[in-house]
């Protein structure tokens, strides 16, 4: 069952870690001869229940997080933007590709951490949030041409830029999960 | 005063299951348990999810269990029905059986 560690980091982003060990070894359990989309089926179907649990918990909480995180990642973005877009020349270049690249998936990772880490309920709902609403946005810029053809971005790096944000974003609230699950280990018993 | 907890009608078949099942109701038990006696093909998502809204309400009390192998190593969750959600469960079937006192439903008088 070596997809049971990743199912269990996936579940834990929406409940406890506790939580989480007992639903993946429940999936364990349950799948027997049953094939591994079985497995995964069932690991996506709950983890987005009760991604939907927190919403309907606590709506605005929820809406106050995402905002925060649309603010810090705009705010990443705009920073990795704005010194090539100083420069006309850099654009297009492998050098501004490269930079764009680094800055937007450490940005979106970053932003993922910090949430979790500001609201360890909430953080990885807000991530998903934030990954919805920059999708969103991306799509309404291209509707309305305003998605930087001019700056010849390439099909290919927009629709992956569109798609994959969620991945880095909750891949930086799983690794500020993690993080927290050791300090609350490694804290000496008073 | 505090007011009286209100279950729902899936609440209360959960709350059931886990009754029957005593000391073994962990997630795949309580599944198969519904649909073996309550006829229901349950997602895991909104068993899952009931299990945390119950435990919220303090109808129901959660402890791990031990490590299994055929589990990848992980441990059950085992739920046990707290005094609460038994009260609860009980003025929910009172309230049943008041209903349907005299309809005569269950023999088909109604159709």
């Amino acid at each position: 069952m070596s997809e049971s560690p990743f199912a269990q980091r996936l579940l834990a982003l929406f409940t406890s870690p506790e939580r989480a060990e007992a639903i993946a070894g429940d999936f364990a359990e349950a799948r027997g001869d049953r094939s591994v989309t079985w497995f995964w089926w069932q690991v996506l179907t709950t983890a987005t229940a009760l991604c939907g649990r927190a919403v309907t918990t606590a709506p605005l909480a929820c809406v106050g997080v995402a905002a925060l995180g649309c603010l810090q990642f705009g705010s990443l973005a705009f920073a990795g933007f704005a010194p090539v877009a100083m420069f006309p020349a850099l654009l297009g270049t492998p050098a501004s590709w490269v930079w764009l690249s680094v800055t937007w998936w450490s940005g979106a990772f970053f932003t993922g951490f910090t949430l979790v880490s500001l609201s360890p309920a909430r953080g990885a709902l807000g991530s998903v949030l934030v990954a919805l609403a920059g999708a969103a946005l991306l799509l309404v810029l291209r509707v309305a041409g305003l998605d930087g053809r001019d700056l010849h971005i390439p099909n290919v790096v927009f629709w992956s830029i569109t798609t994959f944000t969620a991945v880095p974003l909750l891949a930086g609230a799983s690794a500020a999960r993690s993080w927290m699950a050791r300090a609350i280990t490694a804290a000496p018993a008073r | 005063m505090p007011t009286a907890l209100n279950l729902g009608e899936f609440e209360q078949l959960i709350l059931l299951a886990i009754l029957r099942l005593g000391d073994g109701a962990y997630g795949v038990t309580i599944r198969a348990e519904l649909a073996e006696r309550g006829g229901r093909n349950v997602a895991p998502g909104a068993l899952y999810t009931a299990l945390e809204r119950l435990e919220a309400k303090r109808a129901i009390t959660s402890r791990m269990g031990d490590p299994t192998p055929q589990r990848g190593g992980r441990a059950k969750r085992y739920v046990t029905v707290t005094p609460v959600g038994k009260e609860a469960l009980t003025r929910a079937v009172q309230a049943y059986e008041r209903l349907l006192d005299g309809l005569e439903l269950l023999r088909g008088a109604h159709v």
